[in-house]
């Protein structure tokens, strides 16, 4: 081995490793990989040969016309080799003395090398390396004749001094080192990297007069013949002797071959466990990462995205991600590249959040209408908006068209309260009534009479709704028969806020106090005293009961026993607006801030404000797992991240904010924002906005079906 | 402290603590159908792991002996792997080769906290990287045409926050 030449040491190593190694897959690849390094352009560990190789190939272009004179040259240097060889074998002894094996010899030997064996194929000069088999077989007899003598006379592989290969031509005259040094200095031009069958011709016939050289640089089909024999030995070792012969062999490489040994081994030590482990294992390890890395390995290749295609897996991060259904398609054709339904719906609902978050946002509908009055309530459902208005009258809308489809009149007052269910709405007036539509149609299909002041508030269960009014009482009413089922008397002063659960009615009122009512019996069960001012806003989730007041304070109450759990304090003025849910409470105050609030703790989690922060009374706000959606008299609607209290963007913002427009009302659905603005001076126009988030592109550029439905 | 003796596929012996031992399900599972009586002092052969391996899984296992018994149901508990522990980042620093046989050993024998770190550990190598970075630390060929990798990668875009 510390005979063999670099190349062919490369090689022995190659196959070593190939012999040795048992792992089956990545080996293969590995190797087949490797073997064509040698004699493939692009690592630094080829680099020495293909130096070479180019270095001579150039000097051939250069020399072509002369080549009977070169012919000629070569003959005679050749000839001068076989008695240099002796020189040689000393010159040897005096670099293995110095332990450095100086670059010129290493590679002018290699240059030398493939002269001749390009010689050696005689009669066809341009001869494709894979026919150098085929080759004269008496001749690569002697040859090998002479490999053998070499190696047994301790012969080192490099015969040749830079000086012996001297070519000499009447307009060049150059030696192979020194083109070889230039090649390797500078990239390799496509012009350099010519095939090396064009250097076949230079020393084609001459060289066949000295048949006994050796041949060839060394590849896997072509290796020097004592390897096999060496390979063989080290096979019929036991497992103990090839450790130590290994290592041995080790100490004896040099650095730049342990280096290569690296590359080689190093692969055979990685696994591409997706594609090798278990499907069920493969998809244990992926149900570890996150979408994003998801998305990332489905790229790599198409065994990984088989895998990170899988249904179950995108159904398990939809659940983390609080999908727990898949959208309803109608009538549109799978998406051509998602295979997985549930991470198609996981890539929507990304895309929705980004288009929430960080898209440009369309230009948003226009829907006018209510001339210069107030829009005062606002109920949004599917594909219905209904605006309800001091007009007297409340509009329908189509969300998709932006269309007003009918004008709800009767009522002989402003409209100050609605709500909505399926196709049937009520609305309370000032007129004191209470009047049950359907929207479909625009009938007024009941007109509940029995107030004797405003109907101010009212909430909906059911076929049930519990009207508030300024005559300081409540009615609940069957919205089927219009019938008044109760009336709830005890409250002094005008009733603001009311909910109803089905069982129980929770209601606040301008005497301060809060009252919870058994209906049926048209019993107060408990009246709740605290607040010092009041009571406008009520939340009510069957356990607690939240009210906000003009006393700024915010109480949260427990209904059963009627006991004060809470004063969140923290608000400067009136709390207008509140939004219960999951035990997150956020408020917005006409101090201009909105607040997150834990009904647990009582703490206050978040309070979105800061440089963003809106510049006049919050007036309308929604909330989901993610965002927090405000509205202001400044005329903007702003967008929070409701868990780090980061103001995101405003959604809205009136060119007359500041001079007059404002927000009233905003209702937002998963994927549309509807805001009621004007103005009470006419620098804003009363009118509907509705812009939408949803994607009308999918992953694929193909339009979405299910985002245009009518 | 009861000993049995497992055999792994190279035929190296091991003698080890039942109660360590029982962590694998698959060996507890064994012991119990079979009835092996502890006192025999007979040997379990694990044929589809070698000595080596068999070498690291008892490692670990020794080590855990007294962690609690891994949750029944995490149907719902997010999927985190931040959350390795020092010892067992440690433990797992090992080639690629070793890792996955480790992966299967756990899978085999049934051990769910081992099984649940060796995945974790290979996701977090997979974690953060794009593409051509992934096909360089697992050494994967990208056998995508042109075409196909165009497509996929629109399929797979995802969208960041600006």
């Amino acid at each position: 081995m510390a005979e063999a030449c670099p190349a062919e040491r490369k090689n022995s190593i190659n196959d070593i490793i190939n012999r040795d190694c048992a792992s089956p897959s990545p080996t293969e690849t590995v190797c087949s990989d490797v073997t064509s390094i040698v004699n493939v352009p692009g690592t630094s560990q080829n680099y020495l040969l293909l130096g070479n190789n180019l270095g001579f190939n150039n000097s051939l272009k250069n020399s072509e016309e002369n080549q009977t004179l070169v012919k000629h040259s070569f003959l005679v240097r050749l000839n001068q080799e076989e008695c240099d060889d002796e020189e040689l074998q000393n010159s040897k002894t005096l670099d293995e003395s110095q332990g450095v094996e100086s670059p010129h010899n290493i590679l002018s030997e290699n240059d030398s090398n493939e002269n001749i064996s390009d010689g050696s194929v005689g009669e066809h000069p341009i001869t494709p390396k894979s026919s150098l088999k085929r080759a004269n077989s008496e001749f690569s007899e002697r040859h090998w004749r002479k490999r053998k003598s070499i190696v047994q006379n301790g012969l080192p592989c490099k015969k040749l001094l830079p000086e012996i290969c001297r070519i000499s031509s009447p307009n060049h005259s150059f030696t192979f080192s020194d083109i070889t040094f230039k090649a390797m200095g500078s990239a390799v031009s496509p012009e350099i990297a010519a095939p090396p069958s064009n250097a076949v011709t230079l020393s084609s016939g001459g060289l066949q007069t000295t048949p006994k050289l050796r041949s060839v640089i060394p590849t896997k089909d072509n290796p020097p013949p004592e390897m096999s024999e060496w390979l063989a030995q080290f096979q019929s070792w036991s497992n103990a002797e090839r450790i130590l012969a290994i290592n041995e062999l080790i100490t004896r490489c040099e650095p730049t071959q342990v280096r290569h040994m690296m590359q080689v081994i190093e692969p055979q030590f990685q696994r591409d466990f997706i594609s090798l482990l278990p499907r069920e294992l493969a998809l244990n390890v992926l149900s570890f990462l996150e979408p994003k890395d998801l998305l990332k390995a489905a790229q790599t290749c198409r065994s990984w995205r088989f895998l990170a295609e899988d249904n179950l897996l995108w159904k398990e991060k939809c659940r983390e991600a609080g999908i727990d259904e898949l959208p309803k398609r109608r009538g549109s054709p799978k998406s051509p590249g998602a295979t997985s339904p549930w991470k198609a719906a996981y890539m929507r609902e990304h895309m929705i959040e980004m288009n929430w978050r960080s898209k440009p946002i369309k230009p948003p509908k226009m829907l006018k209408g209510h001339d210069d009055h107030v829009i005062t309530c606002l109920q949004f459902c599917g594909n219905r908006i209904v605006s309800g208005s001091d007009d007297n009258t409340l509009k329908v809308w189509n969300v998709s068209t932006g269309k007003c489809l009918r004008t709800l009149v009767g009522h002989t007052g402003g409209v100050w309260s609605s709500q909505m269910s399926g196709t049937t709405i009520i609305s309370g007036s000032t007129d004191r009534t209470l009047k049950v539509w359907d929207i479909e149609t625009g009938v007024c299909k009941h007109t509940l009479c029995g107030h004797t002041s405003t109907v101010r508030c009212m909430h909906l269960h059911g076929n049930k709704v519990v009207s508030g009014s300024r005559d300081a009482t409540l009615r609940v009413w069957n919205i089927e028969t219009g019938a008044c089922l109760h009336v709830l008397v005890g409250h002094m002063a005008a009733v603001r806020c009311v909910q109803y659960d089905g069982k129980l009615v929770v209601s606040g009122a301008y005497d301060n106090f809060v009252k919870i009512w058994n209906p049926e019996r048209a019993e107060c069960l408990h009246t709740l005293e605290g607040h010092t001012n009041r009571v406008y806003s009520l939340q009510f989730d069957g356990v607690h009961v939240v009210s906000g007041s003009l006393d700024t304070s915010i109480k949260v109450w427990e209904v059963e026993t009627g006991a004060l759990k809470h004063t969140l304090l923290g608000h400067q003025s009136l709390t207008s607006g509140m939004e219960l849910r999951n035990n997150i409470l956020v408020s917005g105050n006409a101090d201009s801030t909105v607040k997150v609030w834990d009904t647990v703790t009582g703490q206050c989690l978040q309070t979105l404000s800061g440089h963003y922060k809106h510049q006049s009374a919050v007036t309308c706000l929604q909330f989901n797992d993610r965002f927090v959606i405000t509205s202001s008299d400044d005329g903007t609607v702003k967008l929070w991240d409701v868990k780090t209290g980061e103001f995101i963007r405003n959604l809205v913002a009136l060119d007359s904010g500041g001079s007059g427009g404002v927000v009233w009302r905003i209702r937002a659905s998963e994927t549309k924002l509807v805001c009621a603005v004007g103005s009470r001076n006419g620098t804003e126009e009363t009118k509907l906005l509705v812009l939408d988030f949803d994607v009308d592109l999918n992953a694929n550029g193909v339009k979405d079906v299910a985002t245009i439905v009518r | 402290m009861p000993q049995i003796k497992l055999q792994s596929s190279d035929g190296e012996t091991f003698a080890v603590d039942v109660e360590i031992a029982k962590c694998s399900v698959t060996i507890k599972t064994m012991l119990e159908d079979l009835g092996m009586d502890e006192e025999e002092e007979e040997v379990v052969p694990l044929p589809n792991v070698n000595s080596a391996i068999l070498k690291k899984v008892i490692q670990w296992a020794t080590y855990h002996k007294d962690d609690p018994p891994p949750p029944e149901d995490d149907e719902n508990k997010e999927k985190r792997t931040d959350d390795i522990s020092s010892w067992d980042a440690d433990f797992l620093k090992v080639d690629q080769g070793t890792l996955f046989e480790l992966i299967l050993a756990a899978n085999y024998l049934d051990i769910k906290g081992l099984l649940d770190v060796t995945c974790k550990t290979v996701a977090n190598m997979i974690k953060g990287k794009a593409p051509e970075e992934i096909r360089k630390t697992f050494n994967i060929k990208n056998d995508f045409t042109a075409s196909e990798e165009e497509q996929v990668r629109k399929e797979n875009e995802w969208c960041e926050e600006k």
